[in-house]
């Protein structure tokens, strides 16, 4: 297996839904969706396992596999897998009830691995070209996600978001331009060689700082804007709340995540230019403190539950930097705790997914006695959002314990901040989801009672998959093997003088 | 007539039409003015191209004039040709307010470009110092028009403005990266003009101040 066949697959599998199918054939394009998951995460565990366990890097000279892409790669894939399950439901459910056509069935089934192929390209790339190109590419398939459902608020959405990303990127690729510049004169490198992360790193000392500063500066705004930092985040709440539910998980679970590492990759190089890694830790422990502090306050007063999901992917990307920012030692909790949100989170979109398809609202003042009505996905949606907070076994609590201490012996005060937005946030969301997940129901003419009762299906088996591996990651941590892994994906983005 | 002079006419011209995108009222003029500063930009890659012997930019300013100089307007007259976008264009700022803002910009580029040393490690100076200018402009038209077509040529003036940068600093753009970019700008204004076309069914007008039902 190579990642040219990889990629290869997932635009064969893009294009299937465009052969000459018929209408009753939308549950075997549903059934194909499935199987396409399961090949990609098939051939991504070929190509990824044996550099996490082998500690290997894979470099062909083009594509590129450390411990932290491949470990990365393997979360995409994953979710793809189980988004893919989910889809079966959800799509089905919103084909029979008429809520979408057969073509837009097609469109969502052509869209979505190639969303998954922009994001494995990036997290596989070598070339930081190819890294914005893919970055980009993102933003491309899945601007029709977002607009899926062609009402108001997904137009919008789907403006915001493609025209916010695309500057935002284009910002990176003023920076990217600027690298290329100072090492094709600087160092001497051919133009190629000058957008290769792997001959850029080689050739660092013959970088100029003061551009590699500058050049930093664009990348981490552009594409910062895609991770959702303060205050470039305002597309990230209407993209990921007006999209499909399973797209929902794939936006905050691994798309942040793949923004974030385009980020780091460009952090390692100038941390190597400039000799020290000071520099850019500050950005991300200023960046990440705000969009923590920020995303925090605002989501207290949202009244929709997947915009509140949203909210707090931006206040876990915020996290995940101020992690960084705290230098090596926070880097370990950082990864524990990307992993986590990733799994976690797109656990919490599945959930609201199938409150969704029930309720038909997202507004959570028009939703009453979700444990009655969806006793499993009720259980279940109160469960992960305990995990997303942090309670334990969830891999959360591990991770943001490690990271207050850390913060606890470098910022007294900030970590005081921090542990106080976190207690805030906690009381303010379970206050806000226990509400409309246990209140008692209020019947009204326009509001008829709705019928109670669900099957536990394959959504609540992936949902407790996705729980039970965030605690098992999180054990993983205590053992050598996971403690080894672990500290191999940390090096890669650790500056060692 | 020396390769210079071709050299300032181009530079000249890619901001002069800027200025009057930015400041136009019609829609028609709007993609006419960018298409005149897509030409003057492709312009400017040959004049580069012939003072460095490079082929490479011959094929480079072919390839902007015809899938940005020909494709895109193509695109977006048709686009609001066919969904019946209103002539007259929106704005939150007066047009003529923004030679106000633009004089500003100048001056103010103009300071930051000789106080911080960075920009002094560039080579043809005042190329960069136009880029930054136009990839500003484009920010400031995003910004100050209301309209989705004004906010669409306004993200694809910036993207001049980064192309500029890249033909006067580097020596041979990568070729991955030339039709990387080529591909990703056609993609996203073939998506923006989608959009525009279903904002334009859905609410009756192109007027982005519609799309609030999201706001906080």
């Amino acid at each position: 297996m190579t990642p040219f066949l990889l990629f290869s697959s997932l635009i064969a599998f893009a294009a299937v839904p465009y052969f000459p199918w018929k209408k009753e054939h939308e549950r075997t394009l549903r059934f194909f969706g499935i199987g396409a998951g399961v090949l990609t995460l098939v051939f991504t565990a070929v190509l990824a396992v044996p550099v996490l366990l082998s500690q290997q890097n894979l470099w062909d000279g083009f594509w590129f596999l450390n411990e932290f892409s491949a470990f990365l790669a393997l979360l995409i894939a994953f979710i793809y897998c189980s988004a893919t399950l989910v889809s079966y439901q959800y799509i089905g459910h919103e084909y029979h009830e008429n809520l979408i056509s057969f073509s837009q069935v097609r469109l969502y089934y052509a869209l979505l691995p190639l969303f998954i192929l922009a994001m494995l390209a990036a997290v596989f790339s070598d070339n930081i070209g190819m890294l914005w190109v893919t970055l980009e590419g993102t933003t491309l398939a899945t601007t029709l996600l977002v607009a899926f459902y062609k009402k108001e608020g997904a137009l919008e959405a789907a403006w915001k978001y493609i025209l916010l990303c695309s500057t935002g990127i284009s910002l990176g690729l003023l920076g990217i331009l600027m690298i290329n510049y100072a090492a094709m004169n600087g160092g001497s490198l051919s133009p190629e060689d000058a957008l290769s992360l792997t001959a850029l790193k080689a050739n660092a000392h013959t970088i100029s700082p003061d551009i590699m500063r500058w050049a930093f500066v664009f990348i981490f705004v552009g594409f910062g804007s895609k991770v959702g930092f303060f205050p470039l985040h305002s597309w990230l709440p209407d993209a990921h709340s007006r999209t499909p539910s399973p797209i929902s998980a794939l936006l905050s679970g691994v798309l942040l995540n793949v923004a974030l590492f385009a980020i780091l990759q460009i952090k390692g190089l100038t941390d190597l230019v400039l000799q020290q890694s000071a520099w850019t830790t500050h950005f991300f422990l200023v960046f990440g403190l705000l969009s923590v502090l920020f995303a925090s306050f605002t989501f207290l007063t949202q009244k929709h539950y997947k915009r509140l999901l949203a909210y707090s992917s931006i206040k876990h990307m915020g996290f995940i930097a101020f992690a960084i920012g705290l230098g090596p030692l926070g880097v370990i909790p950082a990864v524990l705790h990307l992993a986590g949100h990733a799994l976690t989170k797109s656990a919490l979109f599945f959930a609201a997914g199938n409150i969704l398809s029930k309720f038909k609202t997202t507004k959570s003042d028009h939703i009453q006695e979700v444990i009655a009505v969806l006793p499993y996905t009720g259980t279940l949606f109160i469960l992960s959002l305990l995990f997303l907070l942090a309670a334990p076994p969830s891999l959360l609590f591990l991770s943001e314990i490690m990271v207050l201490q850390v913060s606890f012996s470098a910022h007294l005060f900030l970590t005081f901040l921090v542990v106080f937005v976190l207690i805030l946030v906690f009381v303010g969301m379970m206050r806000h989801v226990v509400r409309f997940v246990l209140r008692k129901p209020f019947y009204t003419e326009s509001q008829p009672p709705i019928s109670s009762g669900e099957k536990f299906d394959v959504t609540h088996i992936v949902i407790v998959v996705h729980l039970v591996l965030g605690v098992l990651l999180g054990a993983s941590f205590f053992t050598d093997v996971g403690q080894g892994v672990l500290h191999a994906i940390a090096q890669n983005f650790i500056f060692l003088p | 007539m020396n390769l210079d002079f071709f050299h300032f006419l181009s530079a000249g011209g890619i901001f002069f039409s800027t200025v009057f995108a930015l400041t136009t009222l019609r829609y028609q003029s709007l993609i006419s003015w960018y298409r005149f500063s897509v030409v003057f930009l492709a312009v400017f890659t040959l004049t580069i191209g012939i003072e460095r012997g490079l082929e490479s930019f011959y094929i480079a300013a072919g390839v902007i004039f015809v899938l940005k100089g020909l494709l895109i307007p193509g695109i977006l007259f048709s686009v609001a040709q066919k969904s019946g976008i209103a002539s007259r264009l929106q704005f939150f700022l007066r047009p003529a307010s923004h030679y106000f803002v633009i004089v500003l910009t100048l001056a103010g580029l103009f300071w930051v470009f000789n106080t911080i040393p960075f920009f002094g490690t560039f080579q043809n100076g005042y190329t960069v110092y136009l880029s930054l200018i136009i990839t500003f402009l484009g920010f400031l038209m995003m910004i100050t028009h209301r309209d989705i077509l004004s906010q669409i040529i306004g993200f694809l003036i910036l993207e001049n403005g980064i192309t500029l940068f890249s033909t006067a600093t580097l020596g041979s753009a990568p070729l991955i990266l030339e039709i990387g970019i080529s591909f990703v700008v056609i993609l996203v204004t073939i998506l923006m003009a989608t959009l525009t076309k279903s904002v334009q069914e859905l609410y009756g007008t192109s007027d982005t101040t519609c799309l609030s039902d999201l706001m906080e």
